[in-house]
């Protein structure tokens, strides 16, 4: 029987479906076939990765050497699991809420996003997984040795078996385990082998069991008493390693790089913990139910000296079950391969996120800008990181000699990975916890571990038997199995005992005494209280209304049109005939590249984790999105500011431009008024002197008339030349005012004087002495100007056949008001708002002046800090002269 | 044989001294010193030639002008203008506006003289 | 586990009120077995460190390893079914968390 032959086919042909099961599922995953790929079912066999060769076949052995202490490994993750609610969930709540890759992702962005403490993680990670890695080479080439040597023909060669067998191993993990990097784009494939090599391994040890006990054995009863009868037929545990290993097992349970890996971040959804929670016990339950009896009978039937390790397979071998034996075989490299993949995974992850990528990083010098060249790099790294693993694996099997050394690996490694759990508890669920605190619990934890359990379990050459007979330094409380001298202990008991104790007290102790800072803190308090932060969990599953919720974001971002163009697009492309597309992650990548092209892409991350992903927005994401905003608001902030000084400066320009043409048309009229009022009495000038000059026959009284004109129209010259003088000085401001004290009835006096020279007393003046009587503070001069031109003013056009003017005082405050009223028709409403302005006359007939009086009273006004106006609807022309800085009304009848 | 001349000028002066040349020179003068009924002034009168200011209370010549070659008949009228603020730019409007002759103010009583004999002589030969 | 149908759209408010609590009560009922069954796993799991071992300095003769296995095989059964129960039990009550529509849209709604 060319069983070795066999053997081999039969082991290629399962890898060979194993690859077409990973394949299969990943192109379903892709297309969203099937629903059942994310099913609970496929996630409580997917956590069976924890049944490892080590327990496949070790747990017989175990069972053989120690009785029932072999099914504490598998108590504690079942107390694990029914505790589900309070513990698992929260752990598997925050995975997918902070997008976590790995437990030292989980740990490092607890405490920060401290990459030191990832580094640490991973490191203890590696060395704790490797050996355990060399643990699962060594099972399966045990057993192709117990093919072999069954086998006549024994060609047999463990060396190589175990490098095909490695390498095969890394070529699958990374085929299956680095197609994509995208963390929410899980490994549907790896995971659905896996799930099958779970089937596997439960079916194998239940078929040998069930033909130990009801085909060697006879039945139940029968059974029970050749265990009975046995040498293991007696309670025989260690009571502190009964609870110290339950313990253990619960901590790796959670702690374990590929638990983690299947638990948390292959997790579909959250909800499939309710069902794994009784499932995965009772998967436990069934695969060590037969163990004691395989244990005891291959005890009892199996010659002295065979290895109780390989009871699985060398019974059935020896009772001639060749089928049953392949069986049991496939079992066992189920379970080592399944283990070994996802190890390899799950470290490679670490390996590049937190060793090779900052290191790389680093290196280049510049900010970690996701590009597609980066992305090519980590998935890079990964795969080399998964050879280099199994390679490692490799080297530790080759070069320990693959002998008994490799069973104590299990407990060690348990014990080292365990050091995580108190930093990963308090970060759970103490929101006190630190960075610090954990970097130092962690390391302490480490050390001991290092120091009293894998030294001298495993590395008997490096740590000196005086070492551990008299301690470090010779230091008798410094013995490695004996910590302060606490003598008599179990080896693993005190190991665990003394480094989970110092591990978590110097955790706390730290983590009370240092301050987390800021991202610590509201890491802390997300991690802490993850349920009041994400919602409710919402597997890819219920994903119509999801879609939904994505089409209506979409629309207000990208814009109605835009959004339905798109999906329909990505609808096509899934070949899906519902109304939206699903959102597969292919799908909410693109859709997040498109609506970072507007909203900024962490910005766009965060909306689309919120409503497809389920996941809260992680500090992270809210900094990015705030320095976004930021950016923005500081860019149109700068435009608005941009565009409002340019409306200002045109503004400016184009008010600057009005007064300009304005100011240009007003001296143009200006000049042409001038020009124009200048002219019309030369014009008259020159044509009487050139008549008085060329005209013969004059008579005297017409030489003596026309010469009169010359005369007034040069005396009119002569006034309009002042005049323009005049307001010219006032206008620029040149004119000295001369401020002094006198009476307002002086004034008026002088004015009046001045003014009605000469019209023969046509004029009626009226005025009120009385009132007159004011002391003011002027320039007494200029005043009597403005009085004078309007008393002159009344003079010329008052058209009343019996001109009267009356001067009228009030005083309100310190101000004094003058009305000129005099008894003609007035100013026609329309040229009111004119009179004061240049050239402007009202009837221009009567016109002796050149128009420019009144402006040149409302310069002057101005200049003293009064005014002159003109008030309406009164009967006749009224002038009010406003005079400032009247200091006392003297009493009548003084001056 | 009309020597008949209409002086719209505010001016009273200026008035008098056009009036007493152009009356030594054997025309007809009727003054009138307002712009708003000015058209209906020279229509009334059907005077051979018209002068006209610029400046006038009412209307400015320009409008009178432009009024005045709108109605039929009075296409050809001599006018003869006089502008005291002798910019270049009523001179384009003038011309515009169908002046026969633009003067500026101040001139010599011979110029007026010429020019108003030379626009008669033109009208009767035209 | 589910409340009694409600009588009638007469009685809709009370029925309401009154399931509400009920399902309230229940659902802290949840919560506490949830956080009792690790702790009597644990316990039920830590009875066989008091058994006696077959070292002399013991007293009582050791337990035999065929009442051992079925000591701890009925323990861990029993946590299973347990397990099982509070798994219903939560698809059924926290359905806030399930996503689920509560199973009798009457209690929530009248």
């Amino acid at each position: 029987m060319a069983s070795l032959n066999a053997l081999i086919l039969v082991c290629l042909a399962y890898v060979v479906v194993l690859f077409g099961v990973a394949f299969a599922a990943d192109r379903l995953a892709a297309r969203r076939g099937a629903r059942w790929l994310g099913s609970p079912l496929i996630y409580t066999l997917s956590l069976s990765i924890y049944c490892t060769a080590w327990t496949f076949y070790g747990a017989v052995g175990y069972a053989a050497r120690s009785g029932l202490e072999f099914i504490t490994i598998y108590l504690g993750p079942t107390l694990v699991m029914i505790g589900w609610w309070w513990g698992l969930r929260k752990l598997v709540r925050i995975g997918r809420s902070q997008r976590v890759t790995s437990i030292a992702d989980l740990i490092s962005a607890r405490y920060g996003k401290s990459n030191l403490l990832a580094m640490g993680v991973t490191i203890l990670a590696v060395i704790t997984v490797t050996p355990y890695i060399a643990l699962q080479l060594q099972s399966i080439t045990l057993s192709f040795g117990a093919f072999a040597e069954a086998d006549p023909s024994r060609n047999y060669n463990d060396t190589t078996t175990v490098f095909w067998v490695t390498a095969g191993l890394a070529v699958f993990a990374i085929l299956f385990g680095t197609r994509n990097l995208d963390v929410n784009e899980r490994h549907h494939g790896v995971v659905t082998a896996i799930a099958l090599e779970a089937v596997v391994k439960l079916v194998a040890l239940l078929a040998v069991g069930i033909f130990v006990v009801w085909g060697i054995a006879g039945g139940f009863g029968d059974a029970m008493a050749r265990i009975d009868a046995s040498e293991i037929g007696e309670w025989q545990v260690n009571s502190s390693r009964w609870a110290v290993i339950t313990f253990l097992s619960a901590a790796a349970f959670v702690c374990l790089p590929r638990m983690f890996q299947v638990m948390v971040v292959e997790n579909e959804d959250e909800r499939h913990l309710r069902i794994a929670a009784w499932a995965f016990p009772l998967y436990l339950m069934l695969i060590s139910i037969f163990v004691v009896p395989i244990a005891a009978i291959g005890l009892d039937l199996m010659p002295a000296g065979a290895n109780p390790d390989l009871f699985v397979l060398t019974l059935p071998l020896s009772q001639g079950q060749q089928g049953l034996a392949m069986l049991s075989f496939l079992g066992g490299f189920s379970s080592a391969t399944s283990m070994v993949i996802v190890a390899a995974m799950a470290l490679s992850t670490m390996v590049s996120n937190h060793i090779v990528m900052p290191v790389w990083l680093r290196a280049r010098g510049d900010g970690a800008s996701v590009s597609g060249d980066v992305r090519n790099i980590v998935l890079y790294s990964r795969r080399v990181s998964i050879a280099v693993i199994m390679a490692l694996g490799y080297f530790y099997y080759v070069l320990s000699g693959g002998g008994a050394a490799l069973s104590a690996i299990g407990l060690v490694s348990f014990t080292g990975i365990a050091q995580i759990l108190p930093a990963l508890v308090g970060g759970l669920y103490w929101r006190g916890a630190t960075r610090s605190g954990a970097l130092a619990g962690l390391s302490v934890g480490f050390c001991l571990w290092v120091f009293t359990l894998l030294l001298p379990e495993l590395g008997s050459g490096l740590l000196t038997a005086r070492v551990i007979e008299q301690g470090l330094f010779g230091l008798g409380w410094l013995r490695p199995q004996a910590l302060f001298g606490i003598e008599g202990l179990d080896p693993t008991v005190h190991a665990v005992m003394w480094s989970l104790i110092l591990n978590t007290g110097v955790f706390v102790c730290v983590s009370v005494a240092s301050i987390p800072n800021a991202l610590e803190r509201l890491q802390g308090a997300q991690f802490v209280n993850v349920f009041d932060h994400s919602s409710a969990p919402r597997g890819w599953t219920g994903s119509v209304a999801q879609c939904e919720d994505l089409m209506i974001m979409s629309q207000r971002i990208l814009g109605a049109q835009e959004a339905q163009a798109f999906f329909q697009r990505e609808l096509l492309r899934q070949g899906g005939r519902g109304p939206l597309p699903e959102p597969t992650p292919t799908f909410l990548e693109r859709l997040e590249r498109e609506l970072g092209g507007s909203v900024g892409a962490a910005a766009a991350h965060a909306m689309i984790g919120q409503i497809a992903g389920g996941s809260s927005v992680s500090v992270a994401d809210l900094m990015a999105v705030a320095d976004e905003t930021a950016q923005i608001l500081e860019y149109s902030s700068r435009l608005e500011h941009q565009s409002a000084e340019l409306n200002r400066t045109a503004r400016e320009l184009r008010e600057a431009n009005g007064k300009l043409t304005e100011i240009s048309h007003q001296k143009d009229a200006f000049l042409s008024q001038v020009s124009h009022e200048l002219r019309t009495p030369m014009t008259s000038i020159r044509a009487f002197s050139e008549i008085l000059r060329d005209a013969d026959g004059l008579s005297a009284e017409e030489g003596q008339r026309y010469a009169s004109i010359i005369h007034d129209e040069a005396q009119r010259l002569t006034r309009l030349l002042n005049d323009l003088l005049d307001l010219s000085v006032l206008e620029n401001g040149q004119v000295s005012v001369n401020i002094a004290t006198g009476n307002l009835g002086d004034v008026l006096d002088k004015a009046l004087a001045s003014a009605l020279t000469g019209t023969a007393g046509k004029l009626a003046v009226t005025r009120d002495r009385s009132q007159e009587d004011v002391v003011i503070n002027s320039d007494l001069d200029r005043l009597a100007q403005v009085f004078i031109n309007l008393i002159a003013n009344a003079c010329k056009y008052c058209d009343s056949p019996d001109p009267a003017l009356r001067i009228s005082i009030a005083r309100h405050g310190t101000v004094l008001w003058v009305d000129f009223i005099d008894n003609g028709s007035g100013i026609p409403a329309g040229a009111q708002r004119m009179v004061f302005e240049k050239f402007a006359r009202v009837n221009p007939e009567k016109a002796g002046g050149a128009g420019l009086g009144l402006a040149i009273c409302r310069e002057i006004m101005q200049r003293l800090g009064g005014d002159i106006r003109y008030v309406p609807d009164r009967p006749g022309s009224v002038f009010r002269v406003t005079v400032p800085n009247v200091t006392e009304l003297k009493n009548s009848g003084t001056s | 044989m009309g020597r008949h001349v209409v002086l719209i000028e505010d001016e009273p002066n200026i008035t008098e001294a056009i009036r007493f040349l152009l009356t030594r020179d054997g025309w007809q003068v009727d003054t009138h010193a307002d712009g708003t009924d000015a058209v209906e002034v020279i229509l009334n009168a059907a005077p051979d030639l018209v002068i006209l200011d610029v400046m006038l209370p009412g209307k400015s010549g320009m409008e009178i002008l432009k009024d005045l070659r709108a109605v039929a008949g009075m296409e050809h009228l001599p006018v003869l203008m006089l502008t005291a603020r002798g910019q270049a730019r009523d001179r384009e409007m003038a011309e515009k506006a169908g002046v026969s002759r633009f003067m500026t103010k101040p001139f010599s009583n011979t110029e007026v003289l010429t020019a108003v004999r030379d626009l008669h002589a033109q009208a009767k030969q035209g | 586990m589910s409340p009694a149908p409600g009588s009638g759209a007469s009685q809709a408010g009370t029925d309401q009120a009154h399931s509400q609590e009920r399902r309230s009560a229940l659902r802290r009922r949840l919560m506490d077995i949830s956080k009792l069954l690790p702790a009597f796993g644990m316990l039920l799991f830590a009875v066989p460190m008091l058994w006696p071992t077959g070292e002399p300095a013991q007293a009582g003769d050791p337990v035999a390893m065929s009442s051992a296995i079925r000591y701890v095989f009925l323990v861990w059964a029993a946590l299973i079914t347990l397990s099982f129960c509070f798994s219903l039990a939560v698809g059924q009550w926290a359905s806030h968390w399930t996503g689920k529509k509560p199973r009798r849209r009457r209690d929530g709604s009248g």
